[in-house]
């Protein structure tokens, strides 16, 4: 199948067309653009930070199967349980029974893009399991029907409006509310109070696993985190393999980093750090479920691997310019923008994913904010040669570059190519300023112009010139 | 969890884990496995960061932070710390305040006409979440980033508490105070949970504007006792 066709290509198509998203795309990312440079900057050694958390995310990554047995035993010596999950299937299983062997069928939710990625709510509600999000943007997303946009505010693509309506058609049914984000924010406090009061399970991602001492870590904002981590019975909290950190000493390098990558914060209202089980505090029974769902593959990939460094903190959304343009939609993954362009095919590969390579200008942009220094257009340029050579290619792309490598091997057949080009340069020229391209190129030129053809080649004129 | 060998779970956790150490073995670069010196900035032992404004102490940065999240602060001497508690408390027009067990009841004493609650422990959830406020200590605050930090100590309480009142009293002692991140866990044990509080609970899930004030207490006093 062309490349075109499916994906992101067809997908962003939809989206750069509807002008209310990319105006809500355009204010939100530059605002927290603006903010993130001011955060970081306050930060002299915010260099040496990135590189310290660079070197614990490699290390981590390198001794994986130690960090993660050692996190188990922690874990385990502390009054918690820990499951291991394949993949998705496997995981949902696990909770589900845990959810079942309780007899409950509801339970409150932790924004987890974890739990996103196996379709958690979709399988419990299948079987016959409410999971209730707690997070603003999440509840928002549920109510619509709709689907997460950004990493971290899912619903970055609704303006404040859209979501008033949105409100007084579910949660606020029959009242009349303003657009103002404080009353609206009111609303949906009033309506989770009574759900987090009564319920007995909580489903939670996890932001880091600290391996020597046990110790989770939830990072959030509006304390529906604090709210699903204490008050239920049970909990289960649900984790990648790479998301273990080796030492507590570590975390605070990533309390840093990700706060200020994240909401451009110097720290985020609430964070969450708890070890097994407590007397007397929070849960009776903590259950880690451990996943792996393609990760280790990922790992076996020496380049690609750095995708698992990821602390999903989404600063390369923020200052990616395809994805201001194109949202997050159109990436048909749960990991949206660049970091979700490198780890989407990595980890699903299936055919649309296998199109997020090429959706990049290789600008670079989210290189240089990502906080454990993730060289994402390495990683996409060596999915794009992956991908290629996996058989995912275009006929004429594929012929265009070999004839292309032919020509540039020999420098008679080059010169002979410069020569020709000269002398067709004003049927050529004609042709670019009418906007219109022969067959494959016609796509590529529906959006840019091809430069004016100068009268001599550099390597003619400099050969003249001595 | 049941060891017994052939169970799904115990199948699942022998594949996870060999399907990694394959992974490493096959690829393994030897970047990152030796270390390349990099210190944890703000640790212990690395050299002091200079506040962003001016050559301001701890104490005010934190107030400044504190300030910037909408925090209400004030600075007071021990000899005055239960006068101004009095009158921070009182002012909010709040009829009961919890407090934890082990809050020194002194602080408390010059509080009139609010109802005091001492946490034994076995008040239910349904039961705080009717009580206006909360009193606790810290154990220590980060003053660059603003933070506070319960650790579950005898006058910080059980997490349940500081969470459902919607307003929170903490009095911070400056000697408890510390300058970044880095220094945490010098200070603060992780046997017992421990929750970071950076300003009232807040949100910017819509269209990325900070509100403050969702589901965690909307209204954070702070007392620094020099």
């Amino acid at each position: 199948m062309s490349r075109s066709k499916v994906g992101f290509p067809a997908n962003s198509l939809k989206s750069i067309n509807d002008s209310q998203l990319r105006a809500n795309l355009r204010s939100a990312t530059g605002a927290i653009r603006e903010k993130r440079a001011r955060v970081v900057g306050e930060k002299e050694d915010w260099e040496k930070l990135r590189r310290r958390g660079e070197e614990i995310r490699k290390e981590t990554l390198n001794y994986l199967d130690k960090y993660l047995s050692q996190l188990e035993f922690s874990v385990e010596r502390l009054g918690g349980t820990v499951h291991w999950a394949g993949d998705a299937r496997e995981a949902n299983e696990i909770i589900l029974s845990l959810i079942r062997s309780h007899g409950e069928n509801e339970v409150i939710k932790v924004k987890s893009l974890t739990t996103d990625e196996i379709a958690m709510n979709d399988f419990l509600s299948e079987n016959g399991v409410t999971a209730y999000e707690t997070d603003l943007a999440e509840l928002i997303v549920q109510l619509a029907h709709d689907k997460p946009s950004h990493i971290l505010v899912p619903a970055i693509h609704m303006n404040r409006s859209e979501i008033k309506e949105l409100f007084e058609k579910t949660i606020a049914k029959g009242r009349r509310l303003s657009d103002n984000p404080v009353e609206l924010a009111e609303t949906s406090r009033l309506y989770l109070r009574q759900k987090f009061l009564s319920t007995k399970i909580a489903v939670s991602g996890v932001n880091f696993a600290v391996a020597d001492t046990g110790t989770l870590c939830v990072v959030e904002s509006e304390g529906n985190g604090r709210m699903c981590l204490t008050l239920p019975k049970v909990l289960i909290s649900v984790m990648g393999i790479e998301k273990v950190l080796p030492r507590l000493d570590d975390l605070s390098v990533f309390l840093e980093l990700l706060p200020r990558s994240s909401t451009g914060e110097r720290m985020n209202p609430y964070t969450s750090l708890w070890s097994g089980v407590h007397d007397g505090d929070g849960p009776e029974e903590f259950h880690l479920v451990i996943l792996d769902n393609g990760r280790s593959k990922v790992l076996a990939d020496p380049v690609g691997r750095q995708a698992l460094r990821c602390i999903r903190c989404s600063a390369c959304l923020n200052v990616c310019p395809v994805y201001e343009r194109s949202g997050g939609h159109s990436y048909d993954s749960v990991y949206p923008g660049p970091i979700g362009a490198i780890l989407s095919p990595q980890l699903f590969g299936n055919e649309s994913s296998l199109s997020l390579p090429w959706a990049s200008s290789l600008c670079g942009a989210c290189y240089e904010v990502c906080p454990v220094r993730i060289n994402i257009p390495q990683v996409l340029v060596h999915l794009r040669e992956k991908v290629i050579a996996e058989g995912h290619k275009s006929s004429v792309e594929n012929a265009s570059f070999m004839l292309l490598a032919g020509l540039f091997k020999s420098p008679p057949a080059f010169g002979a190519l410069l020569r020709l080009v000269a002398k067709a340069r004003r049927p050529l020229n004609r042709l670019s300023l009418s906007g219109f391209l022969p067959g494959y190129l016609g796509k590529w030129g529906a959006s840019r112009d091809l430069p004016e053809l100068p009268s001599e080649a550099f390597r003619t004129w400099s050969k003249r010139h001595g | 969890m049941a060891k017994d060998t052939g169970s799904p779970v115990v199948e699942s956790r022998r594949e996870i884990l060999g399907r990694i150490r394959r992974a490493l073995l096959a690829k393994v670069g030897f970047e990152g496995l030796q270390s390349s010196g990099v210190a944890t900035p703000g640790a212990p032992g690395t050299p002091e960061p200079r506040f962003a404004k001016g050559g301001s102490g701890p104490a005010d940065r934190l107030m400044e932070v504190l300030l910037d999240y909408k925090a209400t602060v004030s600075v007071t001497e021990p000899a005055r710390l239960s006068r101004v508690l009095a009158e921070v408390v009182e002012h909010q027009g709040i009829k009961s305040v919890v407090i934890p067990q082990g809050l020194n009841q002194d602080w408390c004493r010059k509080i009139k006409g609010v109802d005091i609650i001492t946490d034994d422990g076995k008040l239910s959830i349904a039961e705080l979440s009717t009580i206006d406020g909360v009193i606790t200590g810290c154990s220590c605050a980060i003053a660059e980033t603003g933070t506070l930090v319960l650790s579950g100590l005898a006058d910080e309480g059980r997490r349940a508490i500081t969470l459902l009142p919607d307003f929170h009293f903490c009095v911070v002692r400056s000697s408890a105070i510390i300058r970044s991140v880095g220094e945490l866990f010098t200070r603060v044990e992780v046997s017992r949970p421990v929750t970071l509080i950076s300003g009232p609970s807040a949100t910017s899930d819509i269209e990325l504007r900070r509100v403050e004030g969702v589901h965690g207490p909307r209204n954070l006093f702070v007392v620094i006792v020099s």
